[in-house]
This record gives C-alpha cells, sequence and structure tokens, in this order.
C-alpha cells in the first residue's frame, strides 16, 4: 500500500469532492473540479502548474515509476489518462483516453472521444481528431492558446470556490474566498430548495 | 434487442431489421389494386416481395423514412414522392440563399463560411493578435471578456476547431473579419491553367455555335443546360446532313495552355511511404477543382448550400411534407409522415436462430394513433395468423377501453404475450431449416383503423378461420413453392406456417360501416444469421432476455402441446413453421378453446404441407 502523501502548492484549488489516492504532488495555480479522480496506485503522480483538471477526469498510475505531469496542460470532462509523462500545454478533450504506458509531448491536442494506442511516444504538436483518430502535426499559435488559458484559470479560481468546498492544504486564499462566500452559497441551496 | 446478435454479425446489414414494403406505383404498376378494399383480405394480395432478391433494398424502408398519403391512403417512400425545393441556405449561417443567386454562387455560401480542407468541419474566423493586453488576467477576470475574433486585431484566419488546421499555414489571412471567397479563393480559381484552357475552348466553339444557333427551337430554360445549344444546333431545325457539314467547318483548335505532365506527381507518389503524406480522397474530392495529392494545396471550401424541400405524392400530388420557408425555424406546415400513421413493428424478443429449433420471437406493434387499430397479419409461408389489436395510444382514454374491451372480450388473442399501453407484443414461432447468413420473412401487415371515434365496435364477427378448411391451405402451400428463396438460395430457407387464423370477420362488416379505414402492406423482417449449432450462451441469453412475466409458463406449456400434437411430423425436418402461440394472459375458458382448437388446427395443416412436399 503506498502512502497517502498530498502536496498542493500555492495558490492551488483542489475540490474536496475529488478522489485522491497515495503520494500525489499537486502544482501551483492548477485547479482540480470535484468529482476527478487522482489515483497514485504504485508510482507517485507529480502535476505541475497552473493545470485545469475537470470533472470525472481519471488520471492514473498503474507504473511505479512517477507520472509526470507538465504545465497548463487541461484535462477536459471525462478523460482518462494512464500515460508515463505528459508534456506542457496539451490538450486532452473530453473523453480522451491516454493509454498504457504512452508518454505525450508538448502542445499536443487528443481530441474529444479519442484514444492513443499503448505505449507510445506521441511527439509535440500533434493533434489527434476525429473518427479514425487521424493524426497530424498542428502550427503553433501558442501565445493566443496560453492567453486563453490564463484567463480561463482566473475564472475558474474565482468561481469554483463559491461553489465547492475546497481542500485545506490548498491555496489559503482560496479557502479564504470560500469562507467568505459561504453565505452566498446557503442562499443558492435555499432558492433550489424552494423551486 | 438489435445489438444481442451484433457482437457476432459481420455488417450492420446482418443486423436484425423490420423493413416496410412500398408498393410503389410507378415501379409496380399492378399492385395499386390493394387499395381497393375488396383486395384487403391478406390472401386476395399480390404475391409478397420476394425476399432474397437484391431489388428488396430499395423497396422497403425502415419506418421512419416513410410517408403517408391521407388521399391514396398509401405508403409513401422516398422513392414515390416527387421533391421541390423551396429554399437554398447555408447549414452554418442560415442565410436564405434567393434561388437566382445560387447558380452563380456555384451552390455554395458567399458569406465568410468555409469548411476545413483537412476534416471537413466548418471553419471559425480568429483574430491572430490578443484583444486586449493580457498582462495581468486576474484584473480582467471581473470585467466580461472579450470574445476571440470579435474584438481582436487583425489579420484574421481560419481555425478548425477538431484538427486545427489554421489559414496560416497556407499563408492565408484577411484584414477584416468578412473572409470573402472571391478574394481568398476565386482569383487562384481562374489562374489555373485547365480553367485557362477551358475558357478558351469555350470561346473557340462559342464563335461557331453562335453560327448556326437556332435561335428559337429550343425554350431558353433548356439552352442554360450546358450540352443542349450545341445539341439544338446539330439536330434542331434544319437536316442532319446540312449541320453535319457546316459542323466540319470548324477551324482545327490549338491549344493555348500546356498543361504539364504528371511524371513528377507519379514519381512522386512512387516514393511514398508514408500515407499521410498526400492528401486522402474525401480531401480530394471536396476540392474538385484540382484535387491535390500535396497536402499543403488543399485550401478552405465554402460551405454547401442546403435545400429545403416539400415532397409531394407522385400519385395525387397533394403535399406529404412542407417545411417552414426559413432557414431558422425547424417546424413543419404539414408533415404527414408514416410514423404517425401505421403501427411500429419492432423485435422485442430475438432468441439465437438455430437450424431446426423452434424459437419464439416476440414481435411489438405500438399503435401511434389515439383510436384503436386493428392489426392482421399473414405470412406467405402457409401462414395465416390474425389477431386482434385493441390499442389506446394515451393514457387519457383508457376510461373508454372497458366498454371496448368487453364487447371484444369473447375473442380469443391468439399469440398475443402481452398487451399494455399502447402496444401488444405477439408471439411468432420459427423454425429455420437451414443455417444462412440472414434470416427473412415477409409479413403483410393490415392495420385498420377507426376514423370516427365509434363506441359500437361490430361484435357480431363469428369466427370464421379456426376452421379454415383444407382447401385454403393448398394454395398457401402451394404459394411456398414459388417463393424464391429456396430458389435461389438452394437453402430450403423456407418457413412453412401452420395457419391460425383467429377472429375475425369484424374486418370486413366493419369498413362497411365506413367508419374504419384499412391498410395492408408488406414487411421484410430479417432476424439475423441462422446458426448450425446451438452457441453455449445461447441458452443464457434466451432465458434472460424473455420478458419477464408470469407468463412463461404458459407459453411453455403451449409450446410442448404443439410438440405433442405434431409429434408425428417432427421428423420431417424440411418444414419450419412461423405460427402465433397461444395467448399467455388469458385465463378464460374460450381462450384455452380456442387456443386448443388453433393447435388441433395444425397437424390438418401440417399434413396439407406434408402432402404438397
Amino acid at each position: 500500500m503506498p502512502k497517502e502523501q498530498f502536496a498542493i502548492g500555492k495558490r492551488a484549488v483542489v475540490c474536496q469532492d475529488t478522489e485522491m489516492k497515495g503520494e500525489i504532488d499537486i502544482g501551483s495555480g492548477t485547479v482540480l473540479h470535484p468529482q476527478c479522480k487522482i489515483l497514485a496506485e504504485s508510482g507517485p503522480i507529480i502535476i505541475g502548474s497552473n493545470n485545469i483538471i475537470e470533472e470525472n477526469v481519471t488520471i492514473i498510475n498503474k507504473q511505479p515509476t512517477p507520472l509526470i505531469i507538465g504545465d497548463e496542460n487541461v484535462f477536459e470532462v471525462g478523460c482518462y489518462v494512464e500515460g508515463s509523462k505528459i508534456g506542457n500545454k496539451n490538450v486532452i478533450e473530453a473523453k480522451a483516453r491516454i493509454l498504457g504506458n504512452t508518454s505525450l509531448g508538448d502542445n499536443c491536442v487528443i481530441g474529444a472521444v479519442c484514444s492513443t494506442k499503448r505505449d507510445e511516444v506521441i511527439p509535440n504538436n500533434t493533434v489527434i481528431y476525429g473518427d479514425h483518430h487521424n493524426r497530424r502535426t498542428q502550427t503553433t499559435c501558442a501565445s493566443q492558446q496560453s492567453s486563453l488559458h490564463a484567463r480561463h484559470l482566473d475564472y475558474l479560481r474565482e468561481v469554483l470556490p463559491k461553489f465547492n468546498h475546497v481542500r485545506i492544504g490548498g491555496a489559503n486564499t482560496a479557502t479564504e474566498s470560500a469562507a467568505s462566500n459561504h453565505p452566498r452559497k446557503v442562499k443558492e441551496k435555499e432558492k433550489d430548495s424552494s423551486h | 434487442m438489435s445489438s444481442s446478435h451484433s457482437h457476432h454479425s459481420s455488417s450492420d446489414k446482418l443486423r436484425p431489421f423490420v423493413h416496410y414494403h412500398c408498393a410503389c406505383p410507378d415501379v409496380y404498376s399492378s399492385t395499386e389494386s390493394s387499395e381497393t378494399a375488396a383486395t384487403c383480405t391478406p390472401l386476395n394480395v399480390d404475391s409478397p416481395p420476394s425476399v432474397n432478391s437484391p431489388r428488396i433494398h430499395h423497396s422497403t424502408f425502415p419506418l421512419s423514412k416513410l410517408y403517408i398519403c391521407e388521399d391514396c391512403h398509401q405508403i409513401r417512400c422516398p422513392r414515390c414522392v416527387q421533391e421541390e425545393i423551396i429554399c437554398y441556405y447555408c447549414p452554418n449561417c442560415l442565410f436564405e440563399v434567393p434561388t437566382a443567386s445560387v447558380k452563380s454562387e456555384r451552390n455554395r455560401c458567399a458569406r465568410s463560411c468555409f469548411q476545413c480542407p483537412i476534416c471537413q468541419n466548418t471553419l471559425s474566423v480568429v483574430a491572430s493578435t490578443e484583444p486586449s493586453p493580457a498582462t495581468s488576467p486576474i484584473q480582467t477576470t471581473t470585467q466580461p471578456q472579450p470574445v476571440a475574433g470579435q474584438a481582436g486585431g487583425a489579420p484574421y484566419f481560419l481555425l478548425c476547431g477538431v484538427c486545427r488546421w489554421d489559414s496560416q499555414e497556407i499563408g492565408m489571412t484577411n484584414s477584416r473579419l468578412n473572409f470573402h471567397y472571391k478574394v481568398q479563393l476565386q482569383t487562384t480559381d481562374d489562374e489555373r491553367p485547365d480553367v485557362k484552357e477551358f475558357d478558351h475552348l469555350k470561346e473557340h466553339f462559342e464563335k461557331h455555335l453562335r453560327q448556326n444557333a437556332p435561335s428559337t427551337t429550343l425554350p431558353t430554360q433548356l439552352l442554360n443546360i450546358p450540352g443542349m445549344s450545341t445539341f439544338s444546333s446539330r439536330y434542331g431545325t434544319s437536316g442532319l446532313a446540312h449541320t453535319n457539314q457546316k459542323s466540319d467547318d470548324v477551324s482545327p483548335y490549338e491549344a493555348v495552355v500546356h498543361v504539364d505532365d504528371d511524371v513528377n506527381l507519379t514519381e512522386d507518389l512512387k516514393q511514398l511511404k508514408d500515407v499521410n503524406q498526400i492528401t486522402t480522397f474525401t480531401q480530394r474530392t471536396n476540392q474538385l477543382s484540382d484535387q491535390p495529392y500535396n497536402i499543403e494545396k488543399l485550401q478552405p471550401q465554402r460551405i454547401h448550400l442546403r435545400t429545403k424541400r416539400v415532397k409531394r405524392c407522385r400519385s395525387c400530388r397533394h403535399i406529404l411534407i412542407k417545411p417552414e420557408q426559413k432557414a431558422q425555424a425547424t417546424k413543419f406546415k404539414i408533415k404527414l409522415v408514416a410514423l404517425n400513421y401505421i403501427p411500429k413493428i419492432t423485435i422485442a424478443k430475438l432468441p439465437y436462430l438455430v437450424v431446426d429449433q423452434t424459437i419464439q420471437v416476440i414481435l411489438k406493434f405500438s399503435n401511434p394513433l389515439l383510436e384503436d387499430a386493428n392489426v392482421s397479419l399473414s405470412c406467405p409461408y402457409n401462414e395465416l395468423l390474425e389477431y386482434d389489436d385493441e390499442e389506446l395510444s394515451t393514457e387519457k382514454l383508457t376510461s373508454k377501453r372497458p366498454a371496448s374491451r368487453a364487447s371484444l372480450a369473447p375473442k380469443p388473442d391468439p399469440g398475443v404475450v402481452e398487451k399494455k399501453g399502447n402496444y401488444t407484443c405477439i408471439a411468432i414461432e420459427i423454425t429455420p431449416l437451414l443455417a444462412v447468413e440472414e434470416f427473412k420473412f415477409p409479413l403483410l401487415v393490415t392495420h385498420t383503423s377507426k376514423v370516427l371515434d365509434i363506441d359500437t365496435v361490430d361484435n357480431n364477427g363469428t369466427q370464421q378461420h379456426l376452421a379454415v378448411p383444407a382447401a385454403d391451405t393448398t394454395p398457401v402451400a402451394s404459394a411456398v413453392d414459388s417463393v424464391p428463396v429456396e430458389d435461389e438460395n438452394n437453402t430450403e430457407n423456407s418457413k412453412k406456417l401452420d395457419s391460425s387464423t383467429i377472429n375475425t370477420s369484424t374486418n370486413n362488416t366493419t369498413r362497411e360501416l365506413g367508419s374504419y379505414k384499412s391498410l395492408s402492406f408488406w414487411t421484410v423482417i430479417g432476424l439475423g444469421p441462422v446458426l448450425k449449432e446451438p452457441r453455449n450462451s445461447e441458452k443464457i441469453s434466451s432465458s434472460s432476455s424473455t420478458t419477464p412475466q408470469p407468463t412463461g409458463g404458459t407459453l411453455e406449456k403451449s409450446s410442448t402441446a404443439e410438440r405433442h400434437s405434431k409429434s408425428s411430423s417432427t421428423t420431417r425436418p424440411s418444414v419450419s413453421r412461423v405460427s402465433s402461440s397461444t395467448k399467455v394472459s388469458g385465463s378464460s375458458s374460450s381462450t384455452k378453446n380456442s387456443s386448443s382448437s388453433v393447435q388441433t388446427a395444425k397437424p390438418l395443416k401440417k399434413s396439407a404441407a406434408y402432402k404438397h412436399q
């Protein structure tokens, strides 16, 4: 049984409804939506900074070696990530799957419902898209992507704590804001019940 | 249920299906007689569609594709409707293109709607520079976010959200938000050598055509058809010889542009190692003008326009489908789809088909109408099974139900397994004789529904059925021979059906009342492949998929009873039966009586069929 150990960086927002197992390191500014699963079954999972991990995402490490995830990745709703290494600025779209011991470069896009093969190395800028899991290499427009990503992160950091309990040990600012906004959350609940 | 066989059927074609046959008046002119009420009795209806002919796929359709003509009171399929285009529009910007300009715009959207050259999805216009300096993103969060592509700066380019292709890859950017195809695409189009050559060629021959073109022989619309003017000039007014002579006067044509041979291309293609280095077939056919093999030469194409169409019955010209004229409106002014008029037949339970094993297939008939409907079925393979199908589609009307039920109570419901809401399930027994890839059989459905809601249901119909005389079966048995199933496949895939008709002369009597409308149509039901040997999983699947009814026991009993009764002929493997099984839920003695009489009738039939063989 691996030891349970969570390290959560500064300004990271980790909702309390997440399922986390094993040795997990979450970098600064990363946002974890509720209902996502980070399962370090044998080796640790090390997540870099400013990632967005949405609902029902499963990130699982079955190998004894650590699964290292870089910075500014987006894991969209319901995707499944096994892999051995994820680079930076990747987009794993909804219900996409990264299988086996795959390692992903930088700036890749795994399209909705697409999957990788088992144990492959995906070079930088690869896009997997469509019914037949076609591949192509994209030309980068990195500046635009990153500014959009920054705005996305800011929005989530502001909104998520208002409606979710956030794990202590995450960003102090985030927990504070959660506490201060708590009455509002209660109000929301009342609204729901009155309907 | 259709998925139960999917894991071992190789293609979609072998999935179980229920298709409806359309007796298109222009194709099968003889079948029109079936419209008349006199021929509505199943045995008189024209011969069934030949199930194994390849043509069957062109004349049978799933229910969702069919229309119904209220005036002809017939099913209409996509083959027997006439279509008229009432509106051209772009599916992306929903702009309605006036019919006059459709041709000049080459059937494509003239606005900034483009499709991706790589994956054919819609492209969006994106600004390449950031709208606002995003130096301090924290402060900007509270303000409304500028939408990318609207407040951004030039240059703009096209981006595909699916495969992330962007038009900067081919150097296509625009200083304005609106990409105009004339600026972006047309210019390159006109420069191409083959376009030039064609223009030159046209010019060359037009000179000649103008000289001897008859001005008044053809209406102007026809002259617009490409090639038609040539036709008229040659064979139109004056004699053949004369024009032929004239056409010889054409001065020899010399090409202006010389198009290079494709030697380089073929060499390149020979060297090809990775198939991803060249364009796919879809990509080439989407760029018809030059069909490049080189990925870099792919260009975004304008989006094709769509049409809204009126559909008319070909016989009576009445409108079956009429959409709203506006592109944004999704409603229909007139919508006569068959789904709303005739019973929907689905396969509710389908065990594995194994050679020489009798199985029960449950067909579910759902009534889309608010009124009761009477459905009778018959199968050409010696089958005549009828049952009464009293259905009410809405709960509101259930209060009326007892009345009609009461009057119908004496009637037995043979083969009816379940009756609930607006549907009735019936059981059909099938014994396949040979292992075939797809087991199909035709079924004639006669659907009678009330036009007016009259409570007096004719109950005088005495049951003329049970004693279907032997004379009646003989012609049916002979029909088995004529069914091409056996001839074509040599499979003896025949289904011999024991007629177990129950009920009802009500059909005839009520038709006389004028309050009922009757419609007969053939359906073709495919049940997937027939296995040679029972699979291991068969037992499990068949037992688990049975409808959880307390009726299972009765079903079992009835089938065993049948087995007893036919024990004399079981050795004969060439006879397969599709017969309705006894009613399950009925507890009245009359039901039992009738069902037993059905069974007694069977050996009779069988012997008849036996003799025939």
